[in-house]
């Protein structure tokens, strides 16, 4: 069932970053990386053509790091980061920190059961806690901003309790 | 008629409202169960120059509002037997209504005055055979909507003894589209108008007092916002776009002010703002959620949902944010609060024990606490009529989620409208102030 969490995440991931972005684009270089230097530094004839070679190596496209980035899951009424869900966020950590110019947005959601305002402060409450862990495993709190969509946009619309678990949850997006 | 039910309410009011000679109550909008009474709606009859559309139309609204209200039973034409008749008592036959069951009997006459349409409506008890209202209703030719909603009030006041609600609007979210759009419509589920085309997230559609205004949240610049329509004019401003939410707004009873729940300084919390969204005071200040303000009509104190005991409960404040009491004690999940037009009941959703979200009220200090729907799928979202007299709310009995409506002491359920898609989040508007002049 674990798994096919996952799977059915990571799908969902990949259907918004599909929809989210239709020109496939690339992450700019980091500012203080050797290449991005290099860069800035000699604007010569044959620098263009240096950068993009250097680009086409080190570099993964939004869509790649966004395909890196797991949801985590949270139990009905609640917004604590459960165990299995920090083990999530550390992974998500370490993809931001090795990409440190994508900036992402923290999305809480919740199941589709009881109050849709009730919800909606629920999933921001979620986004946050999400967000807050995630500045504690190093990612700088300016490149991580939240939004709530409350109960409006469930994974999986039907009404049993696997859904409902499925559908609490925070996503990482990525920002453009 | 069936044994008309004098409750001792009805008589106490006979004594000090001097109304016409039908100051019985008919049906007992507090009776545990009621029976739809059998109420015949004739054709007008058409005076020179009329558009035949508009009288049919007129018997059509009058129909369908009485049918909307829970109260009738409206006969399908067919069935009348009376052939060619007057409309005065003593020209047409009691037994052509009896005989076939009816107990009400609607007769009119429409004539074209200049400009205007002129109704005479006579209203009878056929069963104890008198007349329960003779009135004239005058307005522009194009207004036959208005002057048959007004009509229908008339007759739902004579057998309940008090106004009927046809010519108020529900707005509601509509999942039509595929998104969540704001729509709004009739009372009988009719008139359906679609007020946002964002195909974002639109939610939580409030009215104004007035009904002339309403608020709602959207997604449409990609952040829960605060928006207003004005219905008057069609304009759409932004009333609060803070950095995250801005959502679950509610009317001060004067329509000058607006409670709602930002989280612009981190937690949910509910702020008092006006109607260009600056701030005027906030009221709650917790780490954790604040929703749902609702004002008590005197505008003194206000119901709203916290979990800073956990879980959502529902909590009682004064305006200026002291003296907050919890209300809700039993049950984990209590939400969705509304504060009854009379001042004297709150509303709300909460979470069974079988599992199911159900409608109760309460007074406002907790007390007398009732149960108005059981077994039933999951019932939220509920919000009182202007006049106190319902409740409309969401329900998932009949497979999705539909609006229903209730009496407020939980009797007479029955949706508004039946469709395939789900409808989510009423508001019930006061009634529109109609065009017409009535006589």
């Amino acid at each position: 069932m674990k798994k096919l969490t996952v799977i059915a995440g990571l799908l969902a991931i990949a259907g918004f970053t599909v929809a989210g972005c239709a020109n496939k684009e690339t992450v700019k270089p980091e500012q203080n990386s050797p290449a991005a230097q290099t860069t800035q530094a000699q604007p010569s004839q044959q620098a263009p053509a240096v950068a993009a070679q250097a680009q086409q190596t080190a570099e993964k496209t939004i869509a790649e790091i966004q395909k890196e980035l797991l949801m985590i899951h949270f139990d009905f009424n609640k917004y604590n980061i459960r165990p299995d869900a920090k083990t999530v966020l550390e992974g998500d950590a370490k993809v931001l920190n090795e990409n440190p110019n994508v900036k992402v947005k923290v999305a809480g959601y919740c199941d589709d059961r009881g109050s849709v305002e009730y919800n909606l402060a629920l999933g921001e409450k979620r986004a946050q806690a999400a967000k807050d862990y995630l500045v504690t495993l190093g990612v700088s709190g300016d490149r991580l901003s939240t939004i709530s969509y409350g109960k409006s946009d469930p994974i999986d619309a039907q009404n049993n309790e696997k859904a409902w678990a499925m559908n609490r949850r925070a996503e990482l997006h990525i920002a453009q | 008629m069936k044994k008309s039910i004098l409750t001792a309410a009805a008589i106490i009011a006979s004594l000090f409202i001097l109304r016409n000679a039908a100051a019985m109550m008919y049906i007992d909008i507090n009776a545990p169960t009621i029976t739809r009474l059998p109420i015949a709606v004739t054709m007008p009859v058409a005076g020179p120059g009329s558009n035949l559309n508009d009288v049919e139309l007129l018997s059509t609204v009058i129909s369908n509002a009485l049918d909307a209200s829970g109260y009738f039973a409206v006969m399908n034409p067919s069935m009348f037997i009376e052939k060619k008749a007057g409309l005065l008592m003593g020209q047409f036959n009691l037994s052509d209504w009896t005989d076939i069951g009816a107990e009400g009997l609607v007769k009119m006459a429409y004539n074209v005055q200049g400009r205007n349409a002129v109704v005479q409506m006579y209203l009878y008890d056929v069963v104890q055979g008198k007349s329960l209202l003779s009135k004239q209703y005058t307005g522009s030719i194009g207004d036959v909507r208005y002057i048959g909603n007004s009509i229908a009030n008339d007759i739902i006041d004579a057998f309940t003894g008090h106004p009927g609600l046809a010519g108020s609007k529900i707005a509601f979210v509509s999942k039509r589209t595929g998104t969540e759009e704001i729509d709004t419509m009739d009372l009988d589920g009719s008139n359906m108008v679609q007020l946002t085309y964002n195909k974002t997230i639109n939610i939580s559609p409030v009215w104004s007092p007035d009904g002339s205004r309403l608020l709602f949240t959207s997604y449409m610049h990609q952040n829960p916002d605060l928006y207003m329509f004005n219905l008057l004019n069609g304009i759409l401003t932004t009333v609060s776009h803070r950095h995250g939410l801005n959502i679950s707004p509610s009317f001060s009873p004067d329509g000058s002010e607006i409670a709602v729940s930002l989280s612009f300084r981190g937690s949910p919390e509910i702020y008092l703002i006006d109607p260009r969204g600056r701030i005027i005071r906030q009221l709650t200040n917790t780490s954790g959620i604040n929703v749902s303000p609702s004002f008590s009509p005197d505008g003194k104190k206000l119901a709203f949902v916290s979990n800073r005991a956990g879980g959502p409960q529902i909590y009682t404040m004064n305006a200026d944010g002291s003296d907050v009491q919890r209300i809700t004690f039993t049950g984990d999940y209590n939400a969705s609060c509304s504060w009854s037009p009379n001042g004297k009941r709150i509303v709300f959703s909460g979470l069974s024990k079988g599992g199911t979200y159900d409608i109760y009220t309460m007074a406002p200090d907790g007390s007398e606490l009732v149960r108005l729907t059981e077994d039933q799928g999951d019932n939220t979202s509920p919000r009182w009529s202007p006049d106190g007299y319902y409740i409309i709310f969401v329900s998932s009995r009949d497979g999705h989620h539909q609006l229903y409506v209730m009496n407020a002491n939980g009797s007479n359920q029955h949706r508004i409208i039946a469709t395939d898609y789900n409808m989510s989040s009423p508001s019930w508007s006061s009634r529109i102030n109609f065009k017409i002049t009535i006589k």
